[in-house]
């Protein structure tokens, strides 16, 4: 579904034709989760040690917590 | 004599730690001296980073302070050190332990991690990897990590690829201070408790750059685990009968993230969906929502609502007690059971650039950011408080 929903986007937007100098917007802190990995790493740790589901956040694990 | 050949086989495993520990050691102190010799702009960037985590739930409090140092070159090569050291008091109550002992033990998680960006056919290119070791007093768990990237049409369009093997080794300690080994398990503490764990993950991710204030990112994540997938201190039956889970685990994961800025309020919003299932039957949907504010050049405030929902596992039972011995496999873990979350989280951004040229580069380049996040738990585990803050400073 997830890919589904990402093709139709895709093509209804038009895919790069955005360009480097049109991305004032997108460079904002907000927009890029890469800036939150730092903090995503112990939150990641904590759903491995609580949820049944893990993955699709970055390697996490270690700890009998997680098993 | 059994304890002594224990102690023997964890030898080459602490020397292999030691001697990546000193070669990312010699790698930091060595690299900074390169940027006397760059002639293109004569500076490495950095920063280091202080992070302070703290976890709550009615059974377990987890303390753990972190520091991060970064280092980025002008060629593109970039080296990054984070050491995190974590406490754990739990009283293990909520776990269906095999021991009902308060306890409070420490673990070391150090993550060692490199990369490079280069230009190949007018495309850039990033390889990233590092390892990873995590260690507390029962458990050790070494993981390694290569992720290449590669950028198409001006970076609009990103694809990801990411591999990750993983080995853990799972011990068990008298945390009440018996010399009997608890429950049915037989045996005393001299009897050492040895288990090993692998698992190896693959994941493809593409993100793509829509219009000029739209992202969307897909991926797909499988993991495989092989070998103790159980917990050595979780039993079923009062007791009678430590956890027995299968030794193989095969887990699907589809994640997807559309980011939408609006320019007019300078807000962000992002919608994260996350669906999952494995051949233990477990499925779960995890769908999230975010807003971003920027209050003004200087402040952001981030909101969030995260609901998680998953079906049990084909071998759980909802009463421990309700297990023969001769099912094949018993859980007393509350993740496998049905259960859903609703999490309410808020974040506050502060960056430091207010006070430039008034400050040192280092201090108006600096973030601060604090968060406190509160989550409904239907299963036994409870609600929980995931509370993090930290403050970023560059060089």
């Amino acid at each position: 579904m997830s890919l589904a929903l990402a093709l139709t986007l895709c093509a209804a937007t038009g895919c790069a034709t955005v360009k480097p100098y049109e991305r004032e917007y997108l460079s904002r802190p907000s927009m890029d989760l890469e800036r939150e990995a730092t903090e995503a790493k112990f939150y990641t740790h904590v759903l491995d040690a609580r949820e049944g589901a893990t993955g699709g956040l970055g390697t996490a694990g270690g700890g009998c917590g997680c098993n | 004599m059994r304890v002594q050949l224990a102690r023997l086989r964890l030898k080459p495993r602490w020397v292999m730690l030691r001697l990546l520990l000193a070669a990312g050691i010699i790698l930091l102190g060595v690299q900074p001296k390169r940027t006397i010799a760059d002639a293109v702009t004569g500076t490495w960037t950095g920063d280091a980073h202080v992070r302070g985590n703290y976890y709550w739930d009615r059974s377990t409090r987890v303390l753990a302070p972190e520091i991060i140092a970064q280092l980025e070159a002008p060629q593109g090569s970039r080296v990054r050190v984070d050491y995190l050291i974590d406490s754990i008091t739990s009283a293990s109550i909520a776990a269906g332990a095999l021991e009902d002992v308060r306890f409070t033990e420490v673990r070391h998680d150090v993550d060692l991690k490199g990369g490079h960006e280069f230009i190949e056919r007018e495309n850039p290119v990033d390889l990233f990897g590092g390892f990873r070791f995590s260690r507390e007093p029962d458990y050790f768990s070494f993981a390694t990590l290569f992720q290449p990237t590669l950028w198409l049409a001006d970076r609009a369009t990103m694809f990801r690829g990411r591999i990750t093997y993983r080995h853990d080794e799972i011990g068990q300690n008298f945390r009440g201070g018996s010399q009997q080994r608890p429950g049915s398990m037989g045996g005393t503490s001299a009897d050492r408790f040895r288990e090993t764990l692998d698992a190896i993950s693959l994941a493809a991710g593409w993100e793509q750059v829509l219009t000029r204030t739209l992202v969307l990112e897909v991926g797909y994540d499988f993991t495989y685990q092989w070998g103790f997938l159980a917990n050595p201190y979780r039993s079923v039956l009062g007791g009678q009968r430590p956890e027995q889970h299968p030794d193989q685990r095969f887990r699907h994961l589809l994640f997807s993230r559309l980011a939408w800025y609006i320019p007019r309020s300078r807000t962000s919003l992002q919608v994260l969906y996350r669906s999952y299932v494995d051949n233990w039957k477990v499925s779960a949907v995890n769908p999230e929502f975010r807003i971003y504010q920027e209050m003004s050049p200087y402040f952001q405030t981030r909101l969030r609502y995260r609901y998680y929902t998953q079906t049990s596992a084909f071998f759980y039972k909802s009463d421990p007690n309700d297990y023969t011995f001769a099912d094949a496999y018993v859980t007393a873990d509350p993740k496998l059971s049905p259960f859903h979350v609703n999490e309410l989280g808020i974040q506050f951004l502060v960056l430091g650039a207010f006070l430039e040229g008034r400050a040192h580069r280092s201090v108006y380049g600096a973030q601060f950011d604090i968060s406190f996040n509160y989550r409904w738990n239907t299963n036994a585990f409870g609600n929980q408080v995931v509370a993090q803050t930290g403050l970023r400073i560059p060089f």
